[in-house]
């Protein structure tokens, strides 16, 4: 899958997430802080994606990944990244 | 906008910095598998707005947050585990509210029959099974002994327990009560032991310092499993110094349900599927949500499985031998 269909399906998976990001501005410069995701929200979008890309990919692992990172975590081309690299495995 | 409201209330909710098992919750998996069962069912987070609470240890403590879920309007309550689960009920008399845990020896049970409690109502894997109780000596042929240490000071020592713990305390100094004890808690335990060919030991303790100081007294821990419940995180710090002890004198640790503490230096651990459990919860939720139906019309689900865990770098540093066939009982190993 290209990326630019991962971040099509991600998106979809966002907005299903969170119904007021319908009109949205989402990028791959977006990150989840600015779009209002919070731990809650990102198991759900974890759940979402999930199931769109396989239980390999664990949204779990991402989120323990970009905490690390403080205030430059949770960035969209991270996640990207992440379903990408998972996902061919 | 959220239409309901629901409530998570635990005694397992924790800061980052207690120890390997404040992630408990998280790396079980159950609320994803609830949050996944909302989504099965056409709703979502957006629809069920979820809150999660610690749970006081006070009656006054539980009687407040009660006050406060009254007050704002919530409909459901979700209480992970039976410790917080005994203390809201005595305190909450209407919110309908799902329950899900376990006791070895069944006590608690009266709260099944409060009309506003329903559930799925947990096995623990390892004590309830002699297949999988075996395992213990599978990984540790020359096992001898079996020592459960066992917090007084939470729900889980229900009182006919701590009577007969007294009793025990009257007749004798010895801190370590054997299996063949009258004054046992865990009287199953006692059984599958002497079936497996070992003894049995169960330690109520009232201090970490106390637990620490008798487990230090053991002749040769070497060949004997020391098998942790989660009564044992809720004393502060007994978790931590459990699994320090554990390593400093090469003892094997077993647990269940809280695999993070097994992964951080124990041998293994047999849970409930909690994934699972979470996804017969998110129906249970939506049918008290939505479809209107009382927690007595949903009663009580069976638990719908097991996971077990293995740490095969601590199996090498105890130089237990891991065949090929007991690998395979476990669903998850880590190298």
């Amino acid at each position: 899958m290209q990326r630019s269909e991962i971040f099509a399906a991600v998106r979809t998976a966002i907005r299903e997430t969170s119904s007021d990001l319908a009109e949205a501005d989402i990028t791959e410069n977006s990150s989840f802080q600015t779009l209002g995701f919070d731990s809650l929200k990102l198991v759900e979008l974890g759940v979402r994606v999930e199931s769109l890309f396989g239980e390999g990919v664990v949204l779990d692992d991402w989120v323990e990944q970009e905490s690390q990172k403080g205030a430059q975590g949770f960035t969209m081309n991270s996640f990207l990244d992440f379903i990408e690299r998972v996902a061919k495995k | 906008m959220s239409k309901y409201k629901a409530q998570v209330l635990s005694s397992y909710i924790y800061g980052t910095d207690v120890g390997p098992h404040h992630s408990m919750g998280k790396r079980n998996r159950w609320f994803h598998g609830f949050v996944a069962s909302l989504i099965e069912q056409g709703s979502g987070l957006q629809e069920v707005e979820v809150g999660f609470r610690q749970l006081g240890r006070t009656p006054a403590e539980v009687s407040a947050a009660y006050a406060e879920c009254k007050a704002r309007g919530v409909e459901l309550a979700i209480c992970a585990g039976t410790d917080s689960a005994i203390r809201w009920s005595r305190a909450c008399p209407d919110i309908p509210t799902l329950y899900f845990g376990a006791h070895p020896e069944n006590n608690g049970l009266e709260l099944t029959r409060q009309s506003n409690v329903a559930g799925v109502r947990l096995h623990l894997p390892l004590v309830w099974s002699f297949e999988n109780f075996s395992l213990l000596k599978a990984l540790m042929p020359k096992l001898r002994a079996v020592y459960v240490p066992v917090n007084l000071l939470s729900e889980f020592a229900f009182p006919n327990v701590r009577a007969a713990y007294a009793q025990h305390r009257r007749e004798s100094t010895d801190f370590w009560i054997p299996g063949t004890s009258s004054w046992v808690g865990h009287r199953s335990v006692q059984f599958l032991c002497d079936r497996m060919g070992c003894r049995y030991f169960e330690g109520p303790y009232e201090s970490v310092d106390q637990l620490v100081g008798e487990l230090g007294k053991i002749d040769g821990p070497q060949d004997c499993a020391f098998i942790g419940f989660n009564d044992t995180v809720l004393m502060e710090d007994a978790a931590n110094r459990l699994l320090a002890w554990s390593g400093k004198a090469n003892a094997a640790l077993f647990w269940v349900n809280n695999w993070p503490i097994i992964a951080s230096g124990g041998v293994a651990d047999f849970s409930s599927h909690f994934e699972q459990v979470g996804r017969i919860l998110g129906k249970q939720a939506m049918a008290l949500l939505r479809g209107k139906k009382s927690p007595q019309e949903i009663g009580f689900a069976a638990d719908p499985g097991q996971k077990l865990s293995l740490n095969l770098r601590r199996c090498a540093e105890l130089s237990l031998h891991v065949s090929p066939e007991v690998r395979e009982r476990f669903d998850a190993v880590q190298e």
